[in-house]
C-alpha cells in the first residue's frame, strides 16, 4: 500500500490545528481574564509563544514515541517533566501569573496533538502491514490480519469526535466573549480561519485513510491516480465556500431570540418558623461515660499509639513517595533510554524529517506529469449518425453487416484522433476527418482509411476481402503509432 | 432521512447532518458577523459537495456493447462495458463492480478502481471462463463514487443486464460428410452430382457430349465446339438425436457420460454449419424437442443443447426408424446415446488420431 500523503504533511497538520486552535482560544480569552488595573496578567506574548513551540515539541515527541514504540503512560511522565520545565521557565523570566494558566492549557494542548497523531500513527502502522502485496494477495492478508484496520478505525472515530466537538467548543466560546462585550482581535480572527482550515484538511485526509481500509479489502493498492487534481478541486469548492460564506454574513441575526423574565410575585411572606435546639445533653461523651462507667487507666502510655500511627502514615507517605518518583525516573534508567541515544536515533529522525520536508516541496513545487490523452462521449455520437443513415438508405443485408463492421474500426480512428485532439464534428466527411489526422501527424495510411470507409459507406457494393483486409490493417497501424515518437 | 437517502442514492454519515442542521441554526440566530461566516461556510461547503455529488450520480452512465453472448465451455471470452462520465466534473476516485456469478473471472477484472476526467469514456473489458453449460445472466454493475471531499458517497447500480449461453464444450471429433442427394452447397469431384445451375468453365466438346451442353456463343465466337462444364455438388442434410433417457446411463456415470453426449452433439451441430448443410435435432431430453431439418436452424439447436437436462425414462423405441418418414432424402442421421459414448471415450483412451462419427457408431445408415 502506498501513503497518499507526505507523512510530515500530515504532522504539520496536527501542530497546526492544536497550536492555532490553543492560540485562539489564549487570543480571545486574554483580554477576558487580563486584569490590568489589577496588575494581574495572566495571558501575554509568552504564554503565545511558549503554546507555539510547546505544539511543536509536542508534535515531535509524539513521533518519537510511535517510532520507539514507547508505552502509553510515560506520556504522563513527559507531561509533568513538561510542566515543570514550564513553570521554571516562567520563574525565570519573572512570569509568576503566567502558570496559572499554562499548566492546564499545556496538558489539554498534550492530549489534542496526541489525539490526532494517533490518527496517522495507526494508519502508517496499517500501511506498514499490507506491505508490497496487491490484489487478491492484499485481498486475503487483510482478511486474515486485520486488527491494524480496526485500531485504526477506533482512532479515526476518536480523532473524528474530537475535530467536531474542538470548534463547536471554540464556537461557543467566542459567542460568550462577544456577548459579553469584548471584541475578538485580528490575531485571534487569524487563529480561527487558520484552525478551520486546518481541521478541514485533517477531515478530508481521513476521509482517504479510511477509503484506503475500504480498498485495501478489496485488493486495491493505490486508487488514488492524481492527487494534484483532487487537491485542486478541493481547493476549488473551499475558495467558493469561503466566497460565498464572506459575501452573506452580517452582523444582523436572522432570528432574534429574546430571553423573557417570569415576573414572580409574592402573596404573603411567611414566617420562618423558630426551632427550638436543645442543648445536647452529653457534649463530652468520653467525660460521662467516665462517670458511669469507670475505667481502669491503662499501662501504655498514649505518646506510643501516637508514634505507631506516626511511623505507619509517614513511611506510607515516604512508599508513596518513592513510587511517584521511582515511576518518572525510571524511564530515564532503561536500556531501551540508553540504546536510544547511544544509537543516535534522535539526529537521524531529524535527517528522515528534513528528507520528508524536501520530499513535501518536490511534490508542491514541481510540476506534475502530463495530462494523459482520453476519449470523450462526443465521439459516441459518430456511430449514431451511421446507424441513423442505414436506417434512411435501403441496402442488402450483407451490405449493412458489411458496414456495421467496418464502423466499430473507423471508430477505433475517431477514438485515437480525440485522444490526441483532433476532434471529430458531425459536418465531417470520414475521409475529411482522416485528412486532418494525415496532414497533423502525416500517417500516410489515414487517407486509405477514409477513401475505403467512405467507398464501403457510399457504394452499393461491398468492398473486396482484399480491401477490407487493407482497411483492417491500416487501422490498426495508425492506433498503434504514438506521435510523440514521430515528432522526435 | 434514510427514505431520501435511498431516493437520491447518496449516503451521508448523520455528522455531517448534524453538522448541516447546528450551522443553520447557529447561522440564523447569531448576530456576530465572524460567527454567522464560520456557519455559512460550514453551510456552503457541504452544500457545494452535495450538489457535485447530484451533478456526478445523474451523469454516469453505464452501457453494454451486446446484450447477448455465446461462448463454449471452458472457452475464454470478453465481456467489455463502457463506462461514461457526461458531467463537467471529475468522479476521482471510481470503483465499479459487474455481478457475473458461476463464472470464472481471470485477474479479477470485473472490478476497479478509475478516475473518470470530465466527458471521459472507460472502456473496462476482462476475460471469463465457464466450466458448466447453461444459461446465466451477467449484471447489475455497482457503481460506488464520490465528490472529492468525500462528504457524500454515491452508490448506484445500473441494471444493464448480459445474458450469457455457455455451449457445450468443444471437443475433437471427426464428422466425415458421405455425399447426400445432388446439387448443393458442398463440392465432390463425381459428375453423379452435377449441378446445372452451378457453370464452372467451358471446355472444348468431346465426342459424346449432349448438344444441349454445348455453348453456342463460346463455339461462335472461337468456330469451335465448346461444352458447358458444371460443378458438382450436393446436399447432405444433418439429423441429430440424442438420447439422455436417465435410465439408459448408469448411475455412477450419468451425468460425466450424459454432459459429453451433449459435447458430442453439439461438435456435430457445429460442422453442419461449417459445411452451411440443413440441420435437425430431436432429444429424449427435457422438454423432448424436435426440430425437422432447416437451415440457419444450427445456433438455434446449439442454444437448446446449452440448457437440455436428463428426462428419467428409457429409451424405447429406434430413433431411426421413428424418424425417417419424417426425414428428406440423403439425410445423415447421427444418434448419440450411452453406448456411443462409451466407444468414443474407449478410442480416446487408446489415444486414437482418427476419431469419427463412423469408426464411433454414431452415424447410422443414411436415409434414403
Amino acid at each position: 500500500m502506498v501513503k497518499k500523503f507526505n507523512s510530515l504533511f500530515e504532522r504539520f497538520l496536527v501542530f497546526l490545528t492544536t497550536s492555532s486552535f490553543m492560540l485562539a482560544v489564549f487570543a480571545t480569552a486574554a483580554p477576558v481574564f487580563n486584569k490590568i488595573e489589577q496588575d494581574k496578567i495572566l495571558i501575554n506574548w509568552v504564554s503565545f509563544v511558549i503554546i507555539f513551540i510547546s505544539a511543536l515539541i509536542f508534535i515531535l515527541i509524539d513521533q518519537i514515541f510511535a517510532r520507539e514504540k514507547i508505552k502509553t503512560y510515560l506520556h504522563i511522565v513527559v507531561i509533568v517533566f513538561y510542566e515543570f520545565a514550564a513553570v521554571l521557565l516562567c520563574w525565570f523570566t519573572g512570569q509568576l501569573n503566567l502558570p496559572y494558566v499554562l499548566i492546564p492549557f499545556l496538558v489539554i494542548e498534550y492530549a489534542l496533538s496526541y489525539t490526532l497523531n494517533n490518527l496517522f500513527v495507526y494508519h502508517d502502522i496499517f500501511i506498514t502491514e499490507c506491505g508490497e502485496l496487491s490484489g487478491k494477495e492484499l485481498e486475503t492478508h487483510l482478511f486474515h490480519n486485520n486488527l491494524g484496520a480496526i485500531d485504526f478505525s477506533a482512532k479515526c472515530k476518536v480523532a473524528l469526535a474530537l475535530l467536531f466537538i474542538l470548534p463547536v467548543i471554540l464556537f461557543l466560546w467566542i459567542f460568550t466573549v462577544l456577548k459579553i462585550g469584548y471584541r475578538i482581535s485580528l490575531p485571534a480572527i487569524c487563529f480561527l480561519i487558520i484552525f478551520l482550515i486546518s481541521e478541514f484538511f485533517i477531515f478530508f485526509i481521513s476521509g482517504i485513510y479510511k477509503n484506503d481500509v475500504f480498498f485495501g479489502f478489496l485488493g486495491f493498492r493505490d486508487f488514488l491516480n492524481d492527487k494534484r487534481r483532487l487537491l485542486r478541486s478541493v481547493f476549488a469548492i473551499l475558495g467558493a465556500a469561503f466566497i460565498f460564506a464572506f459575501f452573506l454574513s452580517s452582523d444582523k441575526a436572522l432570528i432574534k431570540l429574546t430571553i423573557k423574565e417570569r415576573p414572580v410575585t409574592y402573596s404573603s411572606v411567611r414566617e420562618i418558623p423558630k426551632l427550638n435546639i436543645e442543648e445536647p445533653l452529653n457534649p463530652n461523651p468520653f467525660e460521662d461515660l467516665e462517670k458511669i462507667l469507670p475505667f481502669k487507666k491503662s499501662r501504655i502510655p498514649d505518646w506510643v499509639f501516637d508514634l505507631i500511627y506516626g511511623i505507619i502514615s509517614w513511611s506510607f507517605i515516604a512508599f508513596l513517595a518513592f513510587c511517584v518518583i521511582r515511576f518518572f525516573l525510571k524511564p530515564f534508567f532503561t536500556a531501551h533510554w540508553k540504546q536510544y541515544w547511544k544509537e543516535g536515533r534522535l539526529m537521524k529522525y531529524l535527517r528522515y524529517i528534513f528528507s520528508e520536508i524536501k520530499a513535501l516541496f518536490n511534490f508542491s513545487f514541481v510540476k506534475g506529469k502530463k495530462q494523459t490523452p482520453y476519449s470523450t462521449v462526443q465521439s459516441q455520437k459518430f456511430s449514431q449518425g451511421i446507424k441513423d443513415y442505414l436506417k434512411k438508405a435501403g441496402r442488402s443485408k450483407e451490405k449493412n453487416e458489411e458496414i456495421d463492421r467496418l464502423t466499430k474500426y473507423f471508430m477505433q480512428v475517431i477514438d485515437w484522433g480525440e485522444a490526441h485532439k483532433i476532434s471529430y464534428r458531425s459536418n465531417l466527411a470520414p475521409a475529411e476527418y482522416t485528412k486532418l489526422i494525415e496532414n497533423q501527424f502525416k500517417i500516410s495510411e489515414a487517407k486509405k482509411t477514409g477513401l475505403l470507409f467512405e467507398k464501403a459507406l457510399y457504394d452499393k457494393n461491398v468492398l473486396t476481402a482484399e480491401e477490407e483486409k487493407a482497411f483492417i490493417e491500416a487501422v490498426k497501424k495508425i492506433i498503434q503509432l504514438r506521435p510523440e515518437n514521430q515528432e522526435s | 432521512m434514510a427514505k431520501l437517502q435511498e431516493k437520491l442514492n447518496l449516503k451521508v454519515s448523520p455528522l455531517v447532518i448534524v453538522t448541516l442542521i447546528i450551522s443553520i441554526f447557529f447561522y440564523l440566530i447569531m448576530p456576530y458577523k465572524l460567527l454567522q461566516f464560520i456557519c455559512l461556510g460550514v453551510f456552503a461547503l457541504i452544500l457545494l459537495s452535495f450538489l457535485y455529488a447530484i451533478v456526478l450520480k445523474s451523469n454516469i452512465g453505464l452501457e453494454r456493447n451486446t446484450e447477448a453472448l455465446k461462448l463454449a465451455c471452458k472457452e475464454k471470452s470478453e465481456i467489455t462495458f463502457t463506462i461514461k462520465n457526461y458531467s463537467p466534473l471529475t468522479a476521482h476516485v471510481c470503483y465499479f463492480s459487474d455481478s457475473v456469478p458461476y463464472f470464472y473471472i481471470f485477474d479479477d477484472g470485473n472490478k476497479g478502481v478509475i478516475s473518470l476526467r470530465p466527458h471521459e469514456i472507460k472502456k473496462i473489458t476482462y476475460k471469463v471462463t465457464a466450466q458448466n453449460r447453461g444459461l446465466y445472466h451477467a449484471g447489475p454493475v455497482r457503481i460506488r463514487t464520490s465528490d472529492p471531499i468525500g462528504l457524500f458517497l454515491i452508490d448506484i447500480e445500473v441494471t444493464c443486464p448480459l445474458e450469457i449461453t455457455v455451449r457445450p464444450a468443444r471437443i475433437k471429433l471427426i464428422t466425415e460428410v458421405i455425399p447426400g442427394f445432388p446439387q448443393g452447397n458442398l463440392k465432390i469431384n463425381n459428375p453423379v452430382y452435377e449441378d446445372i445451375t452451378m457453370r464452372r468453365s467451358v471446355r472444348a466438346y468431346i465426342n459424346g457430349d449432349e448438344l444441349k451442353r454445348i455453348n453456342w456463343r463460346a463455339s461462335a465466337k472461337f468456330d469451335s465446339l465448346f461444352t458447358n462444364q458444371y460443378e458438382d455438388s450436393f446436399d447432405a442434410p444433418f439429423f441429430v438425436f440424442l438420447n439422455l433417457a436417465e435410465d439408459d446411463y448408469d448411475l455412477h456415470n450419468r451425468g460425466y457420460y450424459s454432459e459429453k453426449a451433449i459435447e458430442i452433439a453439439a461438435s456435430i451441430v457445429e460442422k453442419s454449419r461449417l459445411l452451411r448443410q440443413r440441420c435437425g435435432f430431436a432429444a429424449y431430453g427435457s422438454g423432448f424437442p424436435y426440430l425437422p431439418p432447416r437451415q440457419n436452424q444450427a445456433d438455434c439447436i446449439l442454444d437448446l443443447l446449452s440448457l437440455i437436462k436428463i428426462e428419467k425414462g428409457k429409451l424405447d423405441y429406434s430413433p431411426e426408424k421413428k424418424f425417417a418418414q419424417q426425414l428428406p432424402t440423403g439425410t445423415l442421421i447421427f444418434v448419440i446415446g450411452p453406448r456411443e459414448v462409451e466407444k468414443y471415450f474407449a478410442k480416446v483412451e487408446a489415444d486414437k488420431e482418427n476419431i469419427n462419427t463412423t469408426n464411433v457408431g454414431i452415424m447410422r445408415k443414411k436415409h434414403g
